[in-house]
């Protein structure tokens, strides 16, 4: 039984969604941001699969470039997550009501 | 029976259970040793798929510095084993449910029209050679564009590593934005307040080189040079 690269795009398609329902679901600002990076990892193993069923590198470049953007999001959001941690003493997306109309 | 096949069914089956203990687990810690379990998974994922140098790229990149980064955040605000998880909006674990569902079969759904396309086989192999000459080539603008992002990024979370906020939070804001007015507003508080400064200058120059304000070094000045002036020479600091 060989693997098909609609293995592969199954696959990422249930990571991508159990990473939105862990967005959805969680409270902790941390894992939240876990949850958006198996996002982008699941979108990256779909770009890496479908390379290889259509012949060539364009997949795996793109997947390099997301990863570039994807880790100064990360030092980006961490930044933000730690300063309203000094302010609020916590790190829980609910108590952040202060742009509540 | 494949040796591809065994193997992608060991590590579906490893990265699921990775994306399930990020999504259920408690402990925030528990989270990011399965999303380190997940993106060692996709490793093995892309050395089948034979993108070897994107493999190496994410044990490097993600599982090591990433991860280590959102450790490092972890631990230093501490972990919250106790996250509230009632629901604020009614209904929202089966709106979740059936959102995800939809989502899986209607990428499954649009998948099975499209990703039958291509020509396949003949791929070739994501050696740093390849991948170099595509990268230093075609793409060479997008390459240098993810410089300046780098560098932005940089130099964005310096900014915010320093930045003193008055906005967000009136928790301990309010320290901060309470002090400010009394010296600029009223002149009889800072002639009550200046002796005091005069006294105690020596903390106060050791203090303003640590907050890096250049207005504080100025109303340090201030009382130096007289008392009743102190607090007009104060106030134009802060205005200017």
């Amino acid at each position: 039984m060989t693997v098909t690269v609609a293995w592969y795009m199954i696959l990422a398609a249930v990571l991508f969604v159990i990473g939105g329902a862990g967005l959805l679901l969680r409270r902790n600002a941390l894992v939240m941001f876990m949850s958006i990076e198996l996002m982008l990892n699941s979108v990256n193993l779909s770009f890496v699969a479908a390379g290889r069923a259509l012949g060539n590198l364009d997949g795996q470049l793109a997947v390099l470039f997301v990863m570039v953007v994807a880790a100064a999001e990360v030092t980006v959001g961490l930044a933000i997550i730690v300063m309203v941690f000094r302010k609020r003493a916590t790190a829980s997306v609910d108590e952040l009501s202060g742009m509540r109309g | 029976m494949s040796p591809e096949f065994v193997v992608f069914v060991i590590f579906a089956i490893a990265a699921l259970a990775g994306a399930i203990t990020l999504v259920g687990a408690r402990n925030p810690v528990y989270s990011a040793m399965g999303l380190l379990l997940t993106m060692f998974s996709m490793a093995v994922f892309y050395v089948l798929n034979d993108a070897h140098f994107v493999a190496a790229v994410q044990v490097i990149i993600y599982a090591g510095a990433v991860m280590t980064l959102f450790l490092f955040v972890i631990m230093l605000i501490g972990v919250d084993k106790n996250e509230d998880r009632e629901e604020q909006i009614p209904f929202q674990r089966p709106i979740v449910a059936v959102l995800s569902g939809g989502l899986v079969l209607l990428i499954v759904l649009a998948g099975s029209q499209a990703w039958t396309v291509g020509t396949g086989g003949g791929t070739p192999p994501g050696t740093i050679e390849n991948i170099s000459d595509q990268l230093f080539g075609t793409w060479m603008l997008a390459f240098q564009a993810t410089i300046f992002l780098l560098t932005i990024a940089a130099v964005g979370t310096l900014a915010l590593a320093r930045y003193e906020s008055k906005v967000l939070g009136p928790d301990e804001g309010d320290v901060d934005v309470g002090q400010s007015p009394l010296r600029g507003e009223s002149s009889d508080v800072e002639v009550d307040q200046s002796p005091l400064r005069g006294e105690s200058s020596d903390v106060e120059v050791d203090q303003s080189p640590l907050r890096g304000e250049s207005s504080d070094v100025e109303v340090d000045q201030s009382p130096l040079r007289g008392e009743s002036t102190a607090g007009e020479a104060g106030g134009r600091g802060e205005s200017s």
